[in-house]
């Protein structure tokens, strides 16, 4: 392992490397492995994980397949059949590509962007535990013999109570949901690591296309992932409760669903394909040797696909009878997609152009998109156009379309990746033999499996059907695609075989094998669990190519990465940047290893595990347990030493950089912000809900119901308001140092907060209609009730916070994050006034 | 080797739980195989239906009552004790039930003999419209692995006085039948027409001769057919034709772009080995980005657009005139079939004229289906709650298949629908024999029949009208006779076929909401004639 030099310091005392690893690593023994939460251990997990989630899946499909290999087959039972095919799509896409590719940026992106760590990195560990264990959960399902069976898009009444009775579609809607939670989480950790900590001098112009389309990726999940979870609860409401959400009967809407899912599904495809872009992006440049053509092209593209990925969910829902101006809008909204994908596809092109091009296994595998994506592009354009998309919706033909897209688009990429990163991450070479089979016969199984579904999907073959007739021209081709299915396996199992003959028997890796020029190669191999110990100072989009130094800068600069070799070193210290142009702001302790995230990972999958039963108390323990967990999780880190006060007096004077330790500033800002961003979404969902119901509906509010009397709720608004001033209150009690301030302010805030929550509870009380009495009343309550949700945790926060003030008071300094909470508080008050508008305001205006 | 120990218990964790995943898998197939009405293995298949073979069997060699035994081809013509149902309906009247009967057997593992039927009605037809639909059928085993030869049947009205027959079901069972069987085909009469129509149909399907062969034991169900794939791109409508055109078009221009981009792509890898590096100009590396990323993009989508919107036009039913409306109501797992204007109501069944623009209503009784004849063109969603709106047109007589194509359940894959196209005077003498009420029993067996039927469980879900069966969950059976299929085309509609559906539908069709019936043996052919009568 590669040791850097001692560096002479009269103030700081020096540590060798292995024991600054020591503050890193996690815990001695299996227990301390639990509690592991570093990028690299955590990256690592995702991607075993995701792929034995992907070895579950591809097991099922093989079933498919062989069921499938001849007309009338008795292989698999239409049940079991329905089963497989809903499993293996939800897992690949819920379990697979998605958590692969946060895994992939888990692993990569901190050392990429020439950094130590994740933000948080005990929320990355809990995205991974509740990625885990929303998956088990979810797989569950054949434990106890409630596997779900109406398919991964789930769509009701199918997927609804009457037509669903058994526990599957629970199962599938709650065990998803745990694990949708995790990758909210994780790219909430993605965009924050991507704007606040990369390496000084690592302005936005220089930061590698990976972390662009992972950043890009991260908020596209948020704003797609978030309308799903609402969507399945308001589901699963349908199914527990008795509410009206999509049962026509009681005024409510099946297309609701359909729109919801898609408004999610549709982005999805793009969450999946971006990172893999990010990914060719990254490796053809090094492959071909050559800059990468384009790049503000790319970026520009990137973003340009993500908005319009939000805009094009319709094109699923083709022939459910929409009118003809709604269906050649969203055809144009498809074609239009095709613009940034082109220009990525021949940006690549236009780099390798005239190269001398190393066809390692990883380009293959980059190659093999060209070969696969533009197909699967070409065939999207077609079932773009709204009027052959009648015919060939649903059949055969969108399955190997979707394939060729996702598979193409998606996992030849992420096998590249994988390739390309191995012998970083692994510190091995892996076989280049193993690899070249691996490609080819992936590559000729996928298209053999693949390209004929075209062909038996214009022949008149639907989706979905477990079994077929024998003399409709179709039998032929689905042997062939059977037989294919079996070669994408044996590639599969090359590939398995491949990496355990890279950890066993692979020769060392050097430190950069492929002449990259990213931040990563620049560490010793294998890397350490700190990353970068001196920090690089990047003065070049291609900083090891462009610098022969990497710790050369300004003075200032260099001062401070080699002090920050010296000291923080007692904890994991990690230097915040500014988001545009990367200045150094601030140094934090992020947060080590703790036992309390699997806990409340696990109360969390219990807690959705127990309502599927229908078992009220278990659940709410699994709930409590949660919750302690989470107040453990911050106590914990709160308390952990932050070191001696002088030490950080002269490193700020050296440096100009201050020491915050656990009260950064300028992390959890963001993290609020995004916090509000993902209450604003949900509340975005339940009006949309709200008013595509209204739309829908002949009579709104139904016959014999007026719009509430909006006295009690009025009242709650101006009570939020009373809140919002009080937490305005205390902020300035932070500079001014009054500790009295702080507290008036947010005692009188969680009165405030706390009153309103009663008066709507109150007002709930008094409706003349329930939740269960049909629509209307189904999406009022779920509309009006959930600000209640997050003003009662906002309260239990600022709460929580004055007790600390009151019995342990900390240096004010400490106090910072009030005024996170205060703008958590103005982004409720502002969300409740608009749910406060919709509800009772708007009726009578439309 | 950190890596390895490091990850030790992750890994451990995942095998363990692969290896449990994949044991509760076998034991959750093997588990299911126990009731045997759900995993339909062919032991439990034969399993299933081995009470009623056994019965008849039994039956026959008893009392030698005939049923719809495997005999019941070769023996029918001398198997006539007094309660013979094959050939109760023979005598003067020109009520269908003489309608060809192709009966298939279905032992396992017997071959049988298979013996051509023609039998030929007295002319005097008094309604002067002999229903086409009725004149013959054939059907298969869908029993893999039992070598059962059936049998065709046809009957045809020669000299028919109301002329109207026009034997376009006779050609299609000639169509429809494998030609490359084993069987000694006895000739058939048939109309000239028919004869003309038939040889041509069957030189088509490899120049055998009509009258039939039937086909290999393997060949599963009524629609199935190597010489009819529901193609998309073999239009037989106006609207498919739309389509189809569409998808040339397109074919061509995605061909052009992915062969030029993959030209490029093996370009740059057979150039990897030259000595030296070519740099492209800045100029050239902005021409393709913009070029082939923006502009070509743009002309290609444009154009597209045009040819969109073009044929979204054509197919807009606002200004189109439709003479038929059908309203179509979508049920786990068949189809309700309704023309309100002519008061009729089938299922499973759509029968339409030739070159006239047909406007359907389509709506569903519980999930979502899609209604999707590729033939005839694209498909339309039916939904709870909504109806849906579209035409369709077929521009030559024909049978073509359709399926449901939203995943709507268990029995999604069974969910087959056929349209019927006929010429508008056939359509016309379609819809006459539909409107009338139900047929009367003319004979003992019927009449029997009917009161087993109208004591049985079968009224529940199932109406004939005129009756008490009012039942309103499963299909009107007022003229079920007419129907060529069962189950929405998960079998011919014969008497062995229609046997085993009424004593045990879950084996032809797992998990089907009709439950297996408790009907005593030898009620059995009496139930069949009488559902057969109903025409």
């Amino acid at each position: 392992m590669a040791t850097t030099q001692p560096i002479k310091d009269d103030v700081f005392e020096y540590i060798p490397d292995d024991e600054f690893e020591q503050v890193w690593n996690p815990p001695p023994g299996l227990w301390g492995k639990l509690k592991a939460v570093q990028n690299q251990n955590i990256g690592l997990r995702f991607i075993f994980t995701a792929f034995f989630f992907f070895t579950l899946a591809g097991i099922l499909a093989l079933a498919m397949r062989l069921q499938l290999i001849r007309p009338e087959n008795n292989f698999l039972s239409p049940e079991i059949y329905n089963e497989f095919f809903t499993m293996h799509g939800s897992t690949m896409i819920f379990l697979f590509i998605v958590p692969l590719a946060e895994g992939i940026a888990t692993l990569v992106l901190p050392q990429m962007l020439g950094t130590r760590e994740l933000p948080f990195p005990r929320l990355t560990a809990f995205a991974y535990w509740t990625f885990l264990s929303g998956g088990l959960l979810f797989y569950s399902g054949f434990l106890f013999n409630a596997v779900p069976d109406a398919g991964w898009f789930a769509y009701v009444p199918l997927s609804n109570i009457e037509f669903s009775p058994d526990l599957g579609m629970d199962f599938w809607l709650l065990g998803l949901n745990v694990a949708e939670i995790g990758a909210i989480v994780g790219a909430t950790e993605i965009i924050l690591s991507f704007f606040k900590m990369r390496a000084p001098g690592m302005s936005l112009n220089r930061v590698p296309i990976f972390a662009w389309a992972m950043m890009i990726t991260a908020f596209m999940m948020i704003f797609a992932f978030t309308p799903l979870i609402v969507g399945s609860l308001l589901l699963e409401a349908d199914r527990k409760l008795g509410t009206w959400f999509y049962r026509p009967e009681g005024g409510g809407s099946v297309l609701l669903w359909q729109h919801i899912f898609w408004i999610f599904g549709h982005p999805d495809v793009y969450i999946q394909f971006l990172p893999a872009t990010g990914m060719i992006s990254t490796m053809i440049p090094v492959f071909a040797g050559r800059r990468l053509v384009g790049y503000t092209a790319i970026v520009l593209a990137l973003v340009a696909t993500a908005f319009l990925s939000f805009g094009l969910w319709v094109h699923h829902m083709f022939t459910t009878g929409l009118p003809e101006l709604t269906l050649s809008f969203f055809s144009v909204a498809s074609f239009l997609v095709v613009i940034p994908s082109g220009v990525q596809v021949f940006a690549w092109i236009a780099t390798m152009w005239g190269s001398r091009l190393n066809l390692t296994t990883p380009m293959l595998f980059a190659l093999g998109i060209f070969a696969v994506f533009v197909l699967g592009g070409i065939t999207g354009v077609m079932v773009a156009v709204a009027p052959f998309d009648f015919q060939v919706h649903d059949s055969y033909f969108v399955v190997a379309h979707l394939h060729y897209v996702l598979f193409g688009g998606s996992v030849f990429p992420i096998f590249a990746g994988i390739y390309y990163w191995t012998p970083k991450y692994l510190g091995k070479m892996f076989s280049e033999r193993l690899g070249k089979w691996h490609f080819w016969l992936l590559f000729i199984g996928f298209n053999l499996t693949f390209f004929p579904m075209h062909i038996s999907g214009l022949l008149g073959m639907p989706r979905r059907v477990y079994t077929y007739q024998a003399g409709l021209g179709w039998d032929i081709y689905n042997v062939i695609s059977t037989v294919g299915a079996f070669l994408i396996a044996a590639g599969i199992a090359m590939f398995f075989y491949n990496i355990y003959w890279t950890v066993r028997f692979g020769e060392r890796a050097p430190r950069n094998p492929w002449n990259a020029d990213t931040l990563e190669w620049a560490q010793p191999t294998p890397t350490t669990q700190y990353g970068f110990r001196i920090l690089p100072i990047v003065r070049s989009r291609h900083p090891l190519w462009d610098q022969e130094d990497l710790h050369k800068g300004t003075e200032q600069e260099e001062a401070l990465v080699k002090t920050l070799a010296l000291y923080p070193t007692q904890y994991r210290a990690q230097l915040v940047t500014s988001a545009l142009d990367a200045r150094p702001q601030e140094v934090i302790r992020i947060s080590g290893p703790s036992i309390w995230i699997v806990i409340a990972a696990i109360g969390i999958m219990l807690f959705s595990f127990f309502l599927i039963y229908d078992l009220a108390l278990p659940a709410g323990i699994a709930l409590v347990a949660f919750f302690i967990a989470l107040y453990l999780w911050r106590r914990d880190y709160q308390r952990q030493p932050e070191g001696d006060p002088r030490l950080a007096e002269e490193f700020e004077r050296r440096t100009g950089v201050p020491i915050h330790g656990a009260n950064n500033r300028n992390i959890v800002e963001g993290a609020v912000a995004i916090l509000i961003l993902f209450i604003a979404i949900i509340i975005a969902t339940l009006v949309f809900t709200h008013l595509y119901l209204r739309v829908e509906a002949l009579q709104w509010p139904p016959a014999g119901l007026t719009v509430p009397d909006p006295l009690l709720p009025g009242i709650a608004i101006a009570l939020l308001i009373v809140s919002a001033v009080a937490h305005t209150f205390a902020v300035p009690g932070i500079a001014l140092g009054s500790n009295g301030r702080i507290l008036i302010g947010l005692l009188i805030g969680t009165a405030a907060g706390l009153g309103a929550v009663i008066l709507v509870v109150v007002h709930a009380l008094q409706l003349p209609f329930a939740a269960t009495s049909n629509a209307y009343g189904s999406s009022f309550y779920a509309l009006g009730l959930m600000p209640v949700v997050f003003i009662t945790l906002g309260s239990l926060i600022s709460g929580v916070t004055a007790f600390w003030v009151l019995h342990a008071p900390p240096p004010t300094a400490d106090l910072h994050y009030v005024r996170h909470i205060a703008r958590y508080w103005y982004g409720l008050t502002l969300l409740s006034l608009l749910v406060f508008v919709v509800l009772y305001l708007l009726p009578y205006i439309y | 080797m950190r890596m390895d120990r490091q990850y030790i218990p992750i890994v451990v964790l995942l095998i363990t739980a692969l290896l449990v995943f994949g044991a509760f898998i076998v034991v959750n197939l093997t588990n299911r195989g126990d009731d045997g009405d759900i995993v339909q293995t062919q032991e439990a298949t034969a399993e299933a239906t081995e009470p009623v073979v056994d019965a008849q069997t039994t039956d026959e060699a008893s009392a030698g009552a005939p049923g719809v035994s495997t005999d019941e081809a070769t023996g029918q013509g001398d198997s006539g004790s007094e309660s013979a149902p094959t050939v109760s309906a023979v005598e003067g009247t020109p009520t269908p039930t003489s309608r060809s009967r192709a009966t298939d057997s279905r032992l396992i593992g017997t071959q049988v003999t298979p013996v051509l039927h023609s039998t030929a009605v007295p002319p005097e037809s008094s309604g002067g419209t002999t229903t086409p639909t009725s004149m013959s059928r054939s059907d298969r085993s869908i029993l893999i692995g039992t070598h059962v030869t059936p049998v065709l049947q046809s009957t045809t009205a020669p000299g028919d006085s109301g002329g109207t027959t026009t034997p376009t079901s006779l050609s299609r069972v000639t169509q429809s039948i494998r030609l490359d069987a084993q069987i000694s085909a006895t000739p058939v009469e048939t109309t000239p027409e028919a004869t003309a129509e038939t040889t041509e149909q069957a030189q088509g399907a490899g120049g055998n001769t009509a009258g039939g062969t039937p086909p290999p034991a393997d060949s599963g169900l009524p629609f199935a057919d190597r010489n009819d794939v529901p193609s998309v791109l073999e239009p037989r409508g106006p609207v498919a034709a739309q389509q189809a055109s569409l998808w040339w078009i397109m074919l061509g221009i995605g061909s052009v772009v992915y062969i030029a981009v993959m030209l490029m792509v093996l370009r740059i890898v057979s150039q990897r080995r030259r000595e030296r590096e070519y740099i492209p100009s800045n100029r050239k590396v902005l021409g393709l980005i913009v070029g082939g990323g923006v502009i070509v993009p743009i002309i290609v989508l444009t154009l597209l657009f045009v040819l969109t919107l073009g044929t979204m036009a054509v197919l807009a039913l606002n200004d189109t005139p439709t003479e038929l409306t059908i309203e179509v109501v979508g049920w786990q797992w068949w189809w309700e079939v309704r023309y309100p204007d002519q008061g009729v109501l089938t299922a499973n069944e759509i029968h339409i004229p030739v070159g006239e623009r047909v406007r359907f209503q389509l709506t569903s009784g519980d999930v979502i289906h899609s209604f999707w004849v590729p033939e005839l063109g694209g498909k339309m969603d039916l939904m709870a709650g909504r109806v849906n709106e579209f035409w369709l047109e077929a521009d030559r007589p024909g049978e073509y298949r359709g399926q449901c194509a939203e995943f709507c359940g268990r029995q999604h894959a069974k969910m087959a629908i056929l349209v019927i196209a006929h010429d508008r005077a056939d359509f016309e003498a379609w819809v006459a024999s539909q409107q009338g009420g139900a047929h009367t029993p003319d004979s003992d067996l019927v009449a029997r029949g009917q009161e087993i039927f109208l004591n049985s469980p079968c009224i529940a879900c199932h109406a004939v009208e005129g009756t008490t069966a009012q039942g309103v969950q499963g299909p009107d059976l007022t003229h079920f006779g007419s129907r060529r299929t069962l189950g929405a085309g998960a079998a011919p509609n014969t008497e062995h076929f229609l046997a085993e559906w009424i004593v045990n539908s879950q084996s032809i069709k797992p998990g089907n909401l009709m439950p297996p019936q408790d009907i005593a043996a030898e009620d059995l052919p009496a139930l069949i004639a009488y559902l057969h009568s109903l025409e």
